[in-house]
């Protein structure tokens, strides 16, 4: 199964998101600050991360510069779609310097439209 | 010329005499310390020390056989009393108890008869009974005092290990013919102990007294007396039971009982044959005279050592004196040359000195139209210097030329220390550095750059510098002007307001977010079936939770057009493209409302031109949302796209036959908040920021934008963008 992980501090939120890509049949790991999410993508190596800005511990900035520091250069080619709701330009231009894949701004998304994102991404899940 | 090379020769031989006599000096300073003041100042400290012990050991030794022999004398006396009184008187008993009291170190006395029987015995501890009396015939004082002669015992130990003496004093008859009896004493020696111990030599020094065999009789440590230590076989003792004083520098130095080596002296006590010892460790006494010694050595080495390196240097001094001497020559040839050279310099001065009068003459002539110029250049440092912005400016070859006061400040420099100074000069200052760094970057500029610059720390200011050169009529340039605002504030509030927006965003749309995403997760039957009706209603709640997104999502395009930065994403686009992306958007709101949407394209592609298509789709969103919006019901929205050829724009425009602005508030028609009246009729939704928004994206990309409008009948709106543009 393809695995998603979804790194996003909003309960309401990530519960929801989860249920959709659950659904559609993929493998869904979940991480509820900076931190736990980048322990999980070294560990369980999904084929995409969502990943929210504004978070406790380690916000999504950090996330993504302690992936371009890490040594393990597979972890790089992991695609990243980030799933936030401060989209300045200055942050979504950074956000694409630092090799983010999408950068959607949740209030504008709904959960299907996440979904779409992520199977543009690594392709239909198994029913 | 000569004459100073051997001047110099000379002077060199006077340094070599110098340091040679400089070190014969220091090497005859040495000697003469070390053999005629250090020797015999050594010498002199151990005589001193032996003699020092000599005069100790007399004193004991004087005091010792003064005492002695004090009791022997009066032991004489007593011995003619009791002659006169005869032994067996009880006046001589009466004698005898006074003598006893009087000389409290005698511990017993007594009388012998002819027959060397004690006739009468007394002691200040103890009475003597007629049981106690013993016959003392053969002891050494009774045979001595009965042939006429004074006899003294050698040292003996008492039971309780008192050393004492015993002394035999013929008794002669009244007429001293023949002798009666011997009186017989013994002379306890504690006051010998007493006088010893009373001595103090130094730490380690003490003086001891030895009977004529050896025996120790008296010492500080009482201790090694009752042990009856023999020191015949130590030097000094050896010598004082031969009757000789021992006092000698050399073999003066010996190990003693301890097997210590100590320097000591001996006396010896004449008649008694004692000898009063007197010694201190060595090392006590040579200590100080070694390290002497030691430093006497160190400083004659030293100084030896110090002659070596002035012999070396006065070597190097005189290869380095060739060597000068050879430069020297040379010099003499450079120096013969330049003065030649010299007396052409004199004939081309006096040609210089014509031309400067010509030039002077000149200049004269040229006076009035100077003091014009003066009065002009005065103006205009009053103007440079008043400004507030800095004003730097440059030559035709990059050198700072002038510099206004405020940029003195800035850059921390006064204007005399960087006029016409070459770069690696002004590098020094690390704002200048900075500043010609950023120019550096912008070398290219022929006609007008505008750039920022930011100070480093401490200063950490920013500016925004405007670069200009300027030419004169043959297009050279002349110098460039740099002048320098200051925005650091505006910089400091730009990135507080950016956080602020940023967190403000965050955190309104983050609750609207989860509201949305509910609502979507029940409307699209996510999580079970819904009635018909429940959709209805969920969907009401999920129109009115967009409209507020919508509304935050227009105040947050507010904030960041009133940032100054709204375009980020510059690329040449096709707005044919982009409106048919737009239109492909607002399909839903078309068939809602039953408008026609039709886009007239034009008949040959249009150019492509440079935008931020995100912005440009939001602001066709935007008049095609109002064109939709505010029409009738079945009404018609035209958008279209041409060329204009004359102001080389492409104009874009947006037609609709909707409920039109009222004329009187058209000229508010941009105005943030602004709603026309009738429009508040029909749709109580708008923000009133739409247009606003479309006015300044537009603007931003150097278009403009007009309406027209009549009420009833519809809208046009137009905008243009600049095909070429500066972007």
């Amino acid at each position: 199964m393809k695995k998603v992980l979804i790194i996003e501090d909003e309960e309401e939120l990530l519960d929801l998101l989860q249920k959709k890509i659950v659904q559609e049949g993929y493998e869904v790991f979940a991480a509820k600050d900076g931190e736990e999410g980048l322990a999980k993508i070294k560990n369980v190596k999904p084929d995409v991360v969502l990943l929210d800005i504004v978070m406790p511990k380690l916000g999504g900035f950090e996330v993504l510069e302690a992936i371009a520091k890490d040594e393990d250069a597979a972890l790089k080619t992991i695609p990243i779609i980030i799933i936030s709701n401060s989209g300045q330009p200055v942050e979504i231009n950074r956000a694409l310097e630092l090799g983010v894949k999408d950068y959607l701004v949740k209030v504008d998304f709904t959960p299907q439209d996440v979904l779409e994102k992520v199977k543009k991404q690594i392709g239909e899940g198994k029913k | 010329m000569e004459q100073s090379q051997k001047g110099i020769f000379f002077r060199l031989k006077l340094i070599y005499i110098i340091i040679a006599l400089l070190g014969i000096g220091i090497l005859g300073a040495n000697l003469a310390i070390n053999l005629f003041w250090l020797s015999p100042f050594l010498e002199n400290l151990k005589q001193n020390f032996l003699d020092l012990e000599l005069a100790q050991a007399e004193r004991i030794s004087y005091i010792i056989r003064t005492s002695v022999k004090q009791v022997i004398k009066n032991s004489e006396e007593i011995a003619i009393s009791i002659g006169v009184t005869g032994i067996e008187t009880g006046e001589a008993e009466i004698i005898l108890s006074r003598f006893l009291r009087d000389n409290p170190e005698i511990k017993t006395v007594s009388v012998m008869g002819l027959d060397g029987r004690e006739i009468q015995k007394m002691s200040v501890s103890r009475f003597y009974g007629p049981g106690d009396m013993e016959n003392l015939f053969s002891s050494g004082e009774f045979l001595g005092g009965i042939i006429g002669e004074t006899f003294v015992s050698r040292v003996i130990f008492s039971e309780n290990a008192e050393p004492y003496i015993v002394i035999g004093v013929p008794v002669f008859s009244f007429d001293k013919n023949e002798v009666i009896g011997v009186l017989r004493l013994e002379l306890s020696l504690w006051r010998v102990w007493d006088v010893v111990l009373a001595v103090v030599i130094g730490r380690t020094g003490r003086a001891y007294v030895v009977d004529n065999e050896g025996n120790l009789i008296a010492d500080p440590d009482s201790s090694r007396v009752l042990q009856g230590v023999n020191l015949a076989n130590i030097p000094p003792v050896e010598a004082a039971i031969k009757g000789n004083d021992f006092y000698d520098l050399e073999s003066g130095r010996y190990f003693n009982e301890k097997n210590k080596e100590v320097i000591g002296v001996g006396v010896s006590m004449e008649e008694l044959r004692w000898g009063v010892i007197v010694e201190q460790s060595t090392e006590e006494i040579l200590g100080p005279i070694q390290s002497l010694e030691k430093f006497a050595s160190l400083f004659f080495f030293g100084s030896l050592a110090v002659l070596i390196v002035l012999a070396w240097m006065a070597r190097l001094l005189s290869d380095s004196s060739r060597k000068m001497a050879k430069n020297y020559t040379q010099l003499e040839a450079q120096k013969n040359e330049l003065n030649s050279s010299a007396g052409l310099l004199l004939a081309r001065d006096v040609e210089l000195s014509k031309t400067q009068k010509w030039l002077k003459d000149a200049l004269v002539k040229s006076d009035k139209a100077r003091v014009d110029l003066d009065t002009e250049r005065k103006r205009m440092e009053a103007v440079i210097g008043s400004l507030i912005d800095c004003l730097v400016v440059l030559d035709a070859d990059g050198k700072i030329s002038s510099i206004n006061p405020s940029a003195e400040k800035v850059f921390e420099v006064k204007e005399e220390w960087v006029v016409f100074k070459n770069s690696e000069e002004l590098f020094q200052y690390p704002y200048l550095k900075s500043l010609f760094d950023t120019i550096g970057k912008h070398a290219s500029c022929k006609i007008f750059c505008e750039l920022e610059l930011a100070l480093p720390s401490p200063s950490e200011k920013i500016f925004e510098v405007v670069i200009m050169p300027f030419k004169d009529e043959k297009e050279n340039i002349l110098g460039t002007v740099i002048s320098m605002h200051d925005i650091t504030r505006e910089k400091h509030v730009e990135k507080m307001k950016t956080e602020f927006v940023s967190l403000a965003a965050h955190q309104l749309r983050t609750p609207l977010s989860a509201i949305k995403w509910i609502l979507r997760t029940l409307l699209d039957r996510d999580v079970g079936e819904i009635t018909e009706e429940q959709a209805e209603i969920l969907e009401k709640g999920y129109k009115s939770n967009e409209r507020m997104i919508l509304l935050i999502n227009d105040l947050l395009n507010v904030a960041r057009i009133e940032e100054g930065r709204f375009l980020y994403n510059l690329a040449y686009e096709s707005i044919e493209e982009i409106i048919e992306e737009v239109l492909v958007e607002m399909e839903h709101q078309t068939e809602e409302k039953k408008i026609e949407l039709v886009f007239e394209k034009p008949p040959a592609p249009l150019p492509k031109i440079r935008v931020d298509a995100e912005k440009i789709k939001l602001a066709l969103h935007n008049l095609l949302d109002n064109a939709i919006s505010y029409n009738k019901e079945g009404g018609r929205v035209i958008i279209a796209a041409k060329k204009d050829n004359r102001t080389n724009d492409i104009e874009v425009a947006v037609q609709d036959t909707g409920i039109g602005i009222p004329l009187a508030q058209q000229n508010r028609l941009f105005n943030k908040f602004f709603r026309a009246d009738n429009a508040l009729k029909i749709n109580t939704e708008g923000s009133g920021l739409g247009l606003f928004i479309v006015r300044n994206i537009v603007a931003a990309h150097g278009g403009k934008i007009r309406c027209e409008s009549r009420e009833n009948e519809g809208t046009i709106f137009r905008f243009t963008l600049p095909i070429s543009s500066s972007l």
